[in-house]
């Protein structure tokens, strides 16, 4: 970041949303480069290089889609949807061309600057083999491979550590099905994702303590999972 | 053309318009005489060879054979043999027929009129049969004329009926199913796929005759002529060959006329679900738009007021919230009605839950879940987002009517025929009489004076939402006695079993 706020591109058609989202980010120290839409928001991804944008997929000119695959085509800047419920298409498409998250509207600030936290990270910091990931209760040695909820010693099979291990690496980060599939069970498998959905039940069963309110795994239906992001810190162990 | 058409065409169709037996009897006599008489002028003014005028005798047998036929030709022979004899000076007395002349005379006039007789029969039948055969053509090229770019089935039902009632000159009335299911003679005459009435196997006293429309599995209907006046039945009039023809035409114009109503219908649908679905984005769009602004804004202040005013923007977020519940309800019983159905992937009851329970969690107070899901319990094929809504709309309901700090258990095992999800609340519980009436659309249960609250959509969309997987929604009697229990079931169909790959030992 150079000691400089990152800068967030936000191409957003509806002036009201803009408003609302450029007070947002710059009240927490973010740069915002507003544009209205797709065409000028490639120009200004192109020219003002930012650190990431913000992108409705509902936009007047062009399709959110395309915006992506025109970024795409040169650079791996994060790329955070924001989109309606009923548009689960559309945001699975995104997925495929690129996109790195999303949030759906109508999003609360908490949600948008954890997504945009995340992103952020994820793409400045490589995540050290060698570290300890804490998130809230949840504490994963990715050296020793020792997992603990409140101190106290949970026991994983090994499909269930490297599941565990992928999403606190990118922890706050939506890994898509396909993702997670490729880095667990390898390329073979990469189609089928019905063995994610068992041993994502079988963490949840193992980690989460209080079962009406699960802490540490969201499921995004229809696109995949993240660990939850609050409080997550990484360090040496 | 098989000769049975041709002959009964010749014996029924050619008489028609000739003379009867007994005028063409009189008329060959006539002839006869005729030419007696001739013979008996110029035999009496001295004709130079009398015996010669017995080649005029040729001449009426001839004309039998020709214009007549074979027994009118035989009898025109007998009788002008006689009258050589009687009439003739040369041959007087001489009607002997052991007379060797006697004898070649009328050898000669047999031989003549029997190949004359047969030459001519089959010159009449080649002539009728290109004759009937053009008829009949005629008649098939105005039917297929008359229904060519008809698009309707109404349409070439109209002008089928019209060309047959004229070329059959009997009126003429199509059946089409369903309607054609009413009169049982149709019924069997559709089953059966064979002709009834006017002396058929079917119904033979039946005055109508009714033909099958279509062929083997593809009966459309039927086709009935009522008897005509004042002429024989037209299954006696037209061979079953001809009629079938007729009827096979139409019945191929009506089925290509259904399958062009069903492609325009197809369009139709299409163009129509493209509409809605604009709409229906729009619409979100509209709406969601302003959300966006009031719970971002109210979630910005939030964090930079003091405590009597967090509570206040937090009740108005809560609000927020439930209006955009409200709206998702709305638009996705829209979209329900639209007829539009989004894709299926596998989903874990867990996940949903989990989910859901995320998005309810501001609504949760002190209320606790315990959720029960069996081991090995299958994983769901139906639309994500579909599903949670259900989910949605059912915790919401037993957040909303339960004690602030009762529990709501939600379990989930498999039956003989697929699974059930049971949620079970600890409030007031639906009395019997109302809870097929809870999931009718915009329902809202009134008990006493107190209202319960809400638009009445959820449980219907949720109802809704089950159906489109053969699933059910009912509120059932709660096995622990107290509260409402929820019950979902899904058929086995909707379910996918996993079995995990051997793991690895570590």
């Amino acid at each position: 970041m150079n000691g400089l706020q990152p800068r967030i591109l936000v191409i957003e058609d509806d002036p009201q949303i803009r408003k609302f989202l450029t007070i947002t980010l710059t009240s927490h120290d973010y740069t915002v480069i507003p544009a209205e839409t797709g065409r000028e928001g490639v120009r200004l991804a192109t020219s003002v290089k930012p650190d990431a944008i913000l992108l409705d997929l509902g936009l007047p000119d062009m399709d959110g889609t395309e915006v992506i695959s025109m970024v795409r085509s040169w650079s791996k800047m994060p790329i955070l949807i924001v989109s309606a419920r009923d548009h689960e298409d559309d945001k699975i498409k995104a997925f495929d061309m690129g996109a790195n998250d999303f949030v759906t509207k109508p999003f609360g600030t908490g949600e948008l600057l954890a997504r945009l936290r995340a992103a952020l990270r994820d793409s400045l910091l490589a995540v050290a083999e060698d570290t300890v990931v804490r998130a809230g209760d949840l504490c994963i040695d990715l050296t020793a491979h020792k997992v603990t909820v409140r101190d106290i010693a949970i026991k994983l099979s090994p499909k269930e550590f490297a599941l565990l291990k992928v999403l606190a690496m990118h922890a706050g980060k939506l890994l898509t099905h396909k993702y997670l599939m490729q880095k667990v069970w390898g390329d073979a498998y990469v189609e089928d994702n019905q063995y994610l959905r068992i041993y994502i039940a079988q963490l949840r069963q193992k980690l989460e303590l209080d079962p009406g309110r699960d802490q540490f795994i969201v499921n995004e239906p229809g696109i995949g999972y993240r660990l939850e992001a609050s409080g997550v810190t990484k360090g040496q162990a | 053309m098989s000769p049975a058409f041709i002959f009964e065409d010749h014996v029924l169709a050619v008489r028609k318009n000739r003379w009867t037996l007994w005028q063409e009897g009189l008329l060959s006599f006539a002839l006869v005489a005729g030419v007696t008489g001739v013979a008996f002028a110029l035999d009496r003014m001295g004709f130079p060879s009398p015996e010669s005028l017995g080649i005029l005798f040729v001449l009426p047998v001839l004309c039998a054979a020709v214009f007549f036929d074979l027994r009118l030709a035989l009898a025109t022979v007998g009788l002008s043999v006689i009258a050589y004899h009687l009439v003739l000076s040369a041959a007087y007395g001489s009607l002997d027929v052991s007379n060797p002349q006697v004898l070649a005379k009328v050898v000669v006039l047999l031989t003549v009129s029997l190949v004359v007789s047969a030459l001519a029969t089959r010159l009449r039948r080649i002539t009728r049969e290109g004759q009937t055969r053009e008829n009949f053509l005629t008649d098939l090229y105005q039917l297929n004329q008359d229904l060519i770019g008809k698009t309707s089935v109404d349409d070439v039902c109209a002008a089928a009926e019209h060309r047959l009632s004229v070329i059959l000159q009997a009126p003429c009335r199509i059946h089409l199913k369903p309607s054609s299911a009413l009169d049982p003679v149709f019924v069997e005459v559709m089953t059966r796929r064979q002709p009834a009435g006017q002396g058929q196997a079917i119904s033979g006293e039946d005055p109508r005759l009714i033909l099958p429309l279509g062929e083997a599995d593809d009966v459309a209907g039927v086709l009935v002529f009522e008897p005509r006046a004042g002429l024989p039945p037209v299954a006696d009039t037209f061979p079953q060959r001809f009629l079938s023809t007729l009827t096979g035409q139409v019945a191929l114009a009506i089925s290509r006329a259904a399958l062009t109503e069903a492609r325009t219908e197809q369009v139709r649908q299409a163009d129509r679900e493209r509409f809605m679905s604009a709409m229906l984005s729009s619409l979100s769009h509209d709406f969601k738009t302003p959300l966006v602004g009031i719970i971002g804004a109210l979630e910005a202040l939030q964090g930079r007021v003091d405590d009597t005013a967090h509570e206040i923007v937090g009740d108005g977020l809560a609000e927020a919230q439930r209006l955009n519940r409200f709206v998702i309800n709305l638009i996705e019983m829209s979209r329900l009605e639209t007829g539009i159905r989004p894709k299926c992937e596998p989903v874990h009851i867990r996940d949903a839950l989990s989910g859901v329970l995320r998005t309810l969690r501001p609504l949760i107070g002190h209320q606790t879940f315990r959720i029960e899901i069996e081991p090995g319990f299958p994983l769901l094929n139906v639309n994500p987002s579909m599903f949670d809504l259900v989910l949605l709309n059912l915790i919401e309901n037993a957040l909303k009517y339960g004690p602030a700090e009762g529990a709501i258990t939600i379990g989930a095992r498999q039956t003989a025929d697929g699974v059930v999800i049971d949620i079970d609340d600890d409030g007031e519980g639906i009395a019997p009489a109302q809870r097929d009436l809870v999931f009718t659309k915009f329902y809202r249960a009134v008990d006493g004076d107190r209202k319960i609250a809400g638009t009445g959509l959820g449980l219907y969309i949720c109802r809704e939402i089950m159906d489109i997987y053969s699933g059910s929604v009912e509120a059932v009697d709660p096995p622990d006695g107290t509260g409402a229990c929820m019950r979902l079931s899904l058929p086995t169909d909707a379910t996918l079993l996993v079995t995990l790959p051997e793991e690895e030992v570590e």
